[in-house]
């Protein structure tokens, strides 16, 4: 503690000398350390200040959910937050036998449920109150949220965890000298956490659904459009679940999840920061070793097929008018991945885009417009989005006619070297800049070595952004920008108000 | 000893075990950490140029870049009030618009093709220019910088295009709860009336000239009220001499700097409400005025809202997320801000239906840290967690450099931040209540929902008087410009609107107390052509019932004056402010009323105008429901037509009403089809099927379903 309050006031003159190092030479300070269970460490010393961040990815996302658990990855994210066996609880062997007492009631009441116009009230409500008084008991054993107390406790910033359609991350940073809390902490949840309170956070799931989708016009509208976009493959499903599922699915279907997918052999963990390497490697050797390894989870085999003809989502909606156009696209391994980001920087990505210059600077029928690839991930198959805000008064559908003529100008007036050399350009400095944090470089390296062959890539990734010729992103485009290979999504006001 | 030595092994074994199990529970209490090395904070060297711009300029080489960061005066609170959003339009002008060397769109293209940005965001209290570009670049993107603040170009076609972004967002800016409630909550703090809680308005931004940008930049973009950090791959002494390159030129004006308005006294409690009816969720904010971050209760206050709101730790959220399962988000807001007061308060998002629950929680927290001291639990774990995360605060170049600039912008002491960390380590149960005591009053505490008050369960009057705010958007100010009225003017318009009463039915028209009327009508919106069957019964003065059939359902729409509800395929609900407001204007705006009612409104003769081959005398009404409203009147003397400003969803609109080919029913002449035109395109043509006079009404229509 005293070294912290004396940093406030002690100066030290610390001017490097050095010009900047080649982000390349990142690469020569990262060492890969692999335990028998098959879980993969990054680690990265950096930086002078005496702290770490971590990034845990698990291969596991939206994408893998089937019918009937959609949201599952989700709650899993929340359930990683709520302890484990040791974490959380003040017994855990009779919280565990209480929380099977809730789901045994839970699961009587469902099937009360299911039966829907034909269930019987007062049955309904006996069984309900069965459950809560279950739900009641079982709370009684619940340390609440000690997980994020010690955390807090221990000065962790950022503590964050996020679903993705492709991946769940789980981040936080903490003073370097508490790497052995961290190991603890994160080897027992790996391992050991505990679905406590599921049937109450499924609830807060729910709630956040509200106010993310069903608040929103433009969350309403991307609910729509993305089951539009994607007809067979699970990228549809949105990612906080389906109402329907948040409210049946199980504690045992969360577990069945889990140790599905939450295996060392479908995980990476990256440490960045203030870290000695030989001494983290026996640190993570001792506490990680512990997390199961089972057999690669199962593929998702459902692929989007071809798309053969244009979609349309409409939303009436008093909000602002607002368009969205999708592009089906490859999956992020694909040698044509970057070509697609490339063409889609170039139509929609900045001020200088196609798209900004023609709706927003010179017709003025739009105030907003973007572009970017993976939605709503990027290792199967997936689509570019473009987007444009209408400005007052302007017919959407004249928006969206003009849209489309400036995509098309992307294969009647090829894209040219110095639009290409811009792309490059900007994709270098955006990319040094995610890197620039503790966090960024631990998702980007974990990240890479569980999607795009391996955290060496990471290093080489600006070489084949430099490699793109305008032929690749003219080929790209012709094939990418056409009228059968799109979905249009529109908010335009009700009828009515006209 | 032998035999001694099982014993005692037995005893510390036992010993050991009864400790171990103890600790069991916890392991992580075990953990014993070793001390932490030394953070190394670097020295900021702040260097100010003669015309007083202040640099601090810090070197990181790891990666190829450069970052600015510059600090100015030149927030909203500087907004003149009849030209709110200035400031704004102050920023994205002279990013957008470019230098007078180079041109906004050239200077885009240039830093596009170079992966670089300069923006410049407007916040309510300070201006914050920012730049990154790969550090081989930075000499360049500096000059274009310094060209931007010193000669702006601040081109007419940028400012209408920031007029458009402004008169878009606020014709939007009641489409997402979070941003109506920061808005009002604002409002409801520093008073309805505060600059700090001022926002633009149509008539605002319709006022704001060039010459405004222009001086306004003149004024509060000035060297001497600027503070710049650069951090990244440089040499020190190169940059400084690179900015004194670029920015030695600028000169500040002889003028004093601005001070900030004053911030008002803590405002009386109230409950405040604001209709959102298109969502399933409440949005609450609780607060009121808060403090300096300089104050000395600062520290104190700041371990308590880590207690009270915080984190996932926090008494609020205990209550609200994890024990009720009510809100998605629930915390707290400390209270501080750097140039003046903050917002003391509390934020939860939850659904409709546990809105006063929330409430309630949340008052019952703030009010009990008033009441008795926090546990000595509760502050240790405050304590551990603000001070362990310190470091957190310098933990890279950019961080230390932006935060020692922020402080020096805001003039706040350098060791601000050495004795607000004393100021934690000091705290203890009894000097954080006197501190809640000084700083929190929870009868002062103002109650904002932004929500569907049909849904809240429980009246939102239970937790007392409730103000309904009015969030409807002022419609923009005239563009017919000034009509100068004399009283030979409203003579002549009157004797116009006299003889039109006569033409259209004279005593039968004043004699109607009701009026149905079915209509077709093509409808053409956002490129699509619609068929709308409307029916429209109206009992004077002023109850309306309209139906619309359109392809999807049925629409009705019933206003009686005080208010109005509408019930489409999705539901009954209450009509918003706006639409009630519009809905008010339209029924002013029909023949019938104009026809029987020109004697209350204040008329206008003005120039004819042709229209085809048709000549068309013009009346003005002057009106504050009806805005730029003129009456056509064709050879005949007929009531022939109306202009008039309309409000949707998309803002105002100019709208152009005509009729055409009128019928004889009942003793009076109505139009037989009637033409609309929006903005100057095409909007509606109608054709009416069928009119009764005075017809036999069922009261029911009028009357609101239940939901």
């Amino acid at each position: 503690m005293r070294a912290l309050s004396v940093l406030v006031c002690t100066l030290i003159l610390s001017t490097a000398t050095s010009r900047a190092e080649s982000y390349r030479d990142i690469e020569k300070r990262v060492t890969e350390h692999r335990l028998p269970n098959g879980l993969t460490f990054l680690f990265l010393p950096r930086g002078q200040a005496p702290v770490f961040s971590y990034a845990t990815v698990v291969h596991a996302g939206a994408v893998n959910e089937q019918y009937g658990i959609g949201g599952l990855a989700h709650m899993m994210e929340h359930m990683a937050f709520k302890g484990t066996r040791t974490v959380g609880t003040t017994d855990a062997a009779a919280e565990e036998a209480a929380l099977q007492r809730v789901d045994d009631a839970y699961v009587a009441l469902l099937a009360e449920r299911r039966k829907g116009v034909r269930a019987d009230s007062a049955l309904l409500a006996d069984l309900t109150s069965v459950f809560r008084a279950a739900q009641q008991t079982a709370g009684e054993f619940v340390v609440a949220n000690e997980f994020s107390k010690i955390l807090d406790e221990h000065g962790a910033e950022g503590v964050n965890a996020g679903t993705g359609a492709d991946q769940t991350v789980y981040t936080y940073a903490l003073p370097s000298n508490k790497l052995e809390l961290w190991a603890m902490l994160e080897s027992d949840r790996m391992t050991n956490t505990v679905f406590r309170e599921f049937y109450k956070e499924n609830e807060v799931v729910q709630e956040e659904r509200r106010m993310r989708v069903e608040s929103s016009a433009g969350g309403r509208l991307m609910d729509e459009f993305l089951s539009a976009v994607y007809k067979e493959h699970p990228y549809g499903h949105g990612l906080i679940g389906t109402p329907s599922d948040l409210k049946s699915f199980t504690r045992m279907d969360g577990a069945r999840f889990w140790d599905t997918y939450y295996l060392a052999n479908n995980m990476t963990v990256a440490v960045v920061g203030d870290v000695d390497v030989e001494r983290a490697k026996g640190i993570v050797t001792q506490y990680f070793s512990v997390v199961p390894s089972g057999p690669e989870p199962p593929p998702v085999i459902t692929a989007e097929p071809p798309q053969a003809a244009e979609r349309r989502v409409i939303l009436e909606d008093a909000a602002q008018p607002f368009l969205v156009v999708a592009y089906h696209v490859p999956d992020e391994n694909h040698p044509d991945f970057l070509a697609c980001k490339a063409v889609m920087d170039v139509l929609a990505g900045g001020r200088s885009s196609r798209a900004y210059t023609r709706l927003v600077k010179e017709s003025q029928q739009a105030v907003q417009v973007g572009g970017f690839v993976g939605y709503p991930g990027s290792q199967y198959s997936t689509v570019a989005l473009v987007f444009a805000v209408a400005s007052t008064g302007t017919d959407i559908h004249d928006l969206e006619t003009a849209l489309h003529e400036v995509a098309s100008s992307m294969t009647s007036d090829p894209i040219t070297k110095e639009e290409l050399d811009g792309h490059k350009a900007r994709a270098k400095a955006q990319f040094l800049r995610q890197l620039r944090s503790d966090e960024g470089l631990a998702m980007q390296l974990a990240h890479f070595q569980e999607f795009q062959g391996g955290w060496r890539n990471l290093f080489t990734h600006l070489d084949r952004v430099d490699a793109l010729t305008t032929a690749d992103c003219s080929r790209v485009a012709a094939d990418m920008l056409r009228r059968n290979n799109r979905t249009v999504g529109i908010i335009e006001p009700p009828a009515q108000d006209q | 000893m032998k035999t001694v030595t099982p014993l005692l092994s037995l005893i510390l074994a036992a010993l050991f075990s009864f400790g171990s199990l103890a600790m069991a529970a916890k392991p992580w209490e075990e953990l014993t950490f070793p001390p932490l090395s030394p953070l190394r904070v670097p020295d900021v060297p702040e260097h100010v140029l003669p015309n007083g711009m202040t640099l601090l300029a810090l070197e990181d080489h790891e990666f190829p870049l450069v970052d600015v960061t510059a600090y100015l005066k030149a927030g909203k609170v500087y907004d003149p009030v009849e030209r709110a959003g200035l400031a704004e339009m102050a920023a994205e002008v002279i990013r957008t618009g470019g230098s007078t060397a180079t041109s906004g769109d050239d200077l885009d293209t240039y830093l596009e093709s170079i992966g670089a940005s300069i923006e410049i965001q407007c916040d309510r209290d300070m201006a914050t220019v920012s730049m990154s570009c790969l550090s081989q670049h930075a000499d360049a993107v500096l000059g274009k910088l310094a060209e931007l603040l010193l000669s702006p170009a601040l081109p007419d076609e940028k400012i209408e295009l920031a007029k458009v972004s402004q008169r878009t967002a606020i014709a939007a800016r009641n489409d997402e709860p979070f941003d109506m409630a920061l808005r009002e909550y604002s409002k409801v703090v520093f008073g309805r009336t505060s600059p700090y809680a001022s926002h633009p308005e149509y008539a605002t931004i319709e006022a704001i000239s060039r010459d405004d940008i222009e001086a306004f930049h003149r004024t509060f973009y000035r060297p001497d009220a600027m503070v710049m950090v650069v951090t990244g791959d440089f040499r020190s002494k190169t940059m400084r001499k690179s900015v004194e390159r670029a920015f030695g030129g600028w000169s500040a004006p002889s003028e004093p700097l601005s001070l900030l308005p004053a911030v008002p006294e803590m405002q009386p409690r109230g409950v405040y409400y604001a209709p959102k009816l298109d969502v399933t969720q409440s949005t609450i904010l609780l607060g009121h005025l808060g403090f300096r971050a300089d104050d000395p209760d600062y520290p104190a206050m700041s371990l308590l809202d880590q207690i009270l709101g915080g984190g996932f730790s926090s008494r609020i959220m205990n209550e609200v997320r994890t024990k009720r399962g009510l809100a998605y988000a629930a915390q707290s807001i400390p209270g501080q801000a750097y140039p003046r007061p903050g917002i003391f308060g509390a934020f939860a998002g939850t659904k409709s239906e546990s809105t006063l629950v929330s409430i309630r929680v949340m008052e019952h927290e703030i009010a009990r840290v008033t009441e008795e001291p926090v546990t000595t639990e509760e502050l240790e774990r405050a304590r551990s967690a603000i001070l362990n995360s310190f470091v957190f605060k310098y933990d890279s170049p950019s961080k230390v450099a932006n935060r020692v600039g922020y402080y020096r912008f805001h003039g706040y002491s350098p060791d601000f931040l050495r004795r607000y960390e004393e100021g934690v380590r000091a705290a203890t149960p009894q000097t954080i209540l006197d501190a809640a005591r000084r700083k929190i009053h929870p009868d002062k505490l103002s109650v904002l929902v932004i929500g569907n008050r049909d849904r809240f369960g429980e009246p939102l009057e239970a937790l007392g008087e409730v103000t309904e705010v009015d969030v409807a958007i002022p419609p923009p100010p005239s563009t017919l410009g000034e009509v100068t009225q004399t009283d030979a003017g409203q003579a002549a318009a009157a004797v116009l609107l006299a003889r039109a009463a006569e033409l259209a039915g004279g005593e039968a028209l004043r004699a109607v107390t009701s009026l149905k009327t079915v209509s077709d009508a093509n409808v053409s919106i956002q490129g699509m052509k619609l068929a709308i069957a409307g029916t429209e019964i109206r009992v004077l003065p002023d109850r309306v019932f309209t139906s619309q059939k359109l392809p999807f359902g049925e629409i009705v729409t019933v206003v009686d004056g005080a208010g109005g509800w509408m019930r489409g395929p999705q539901g009954v609900q209450d009509l918003p402010a706006s639409m009630v407001a519009e809905a008010e204007a339209e029924r002013m705006r029909e023949v019938l009323w104009v026809l029987t009612h020109y004697g209350e409104l204040s008329l206008q003769i003005m120039d004819p105008v042709t229209e085809g081959d048709a000549s068309l005398q013009r009346v003005f009404v002057a009106s504050d429901a009806v805005k730029d409203w003129v009456l056509f009147f064709d050879a005949d003397g007929m009531l022939a037509g109306m202009d008039y400003q309309g409000m949707d969803q998309q803002g105002p609109a100019a709208m152009s009403v005509r009729y055409r080919g009128f019928m004889e029913v009942s003793g009076i002449k109505v139009p037989s089809a009637i033409e609309i035109h929006r903005e100057g395109e095409p909007f509606l043509t109608g054709t009416v099927t069928s009119v009764e006079v005075n017809p036999a009404i069922d009261e029911a229509i009028f009357q609101r379903p239940a939901p």
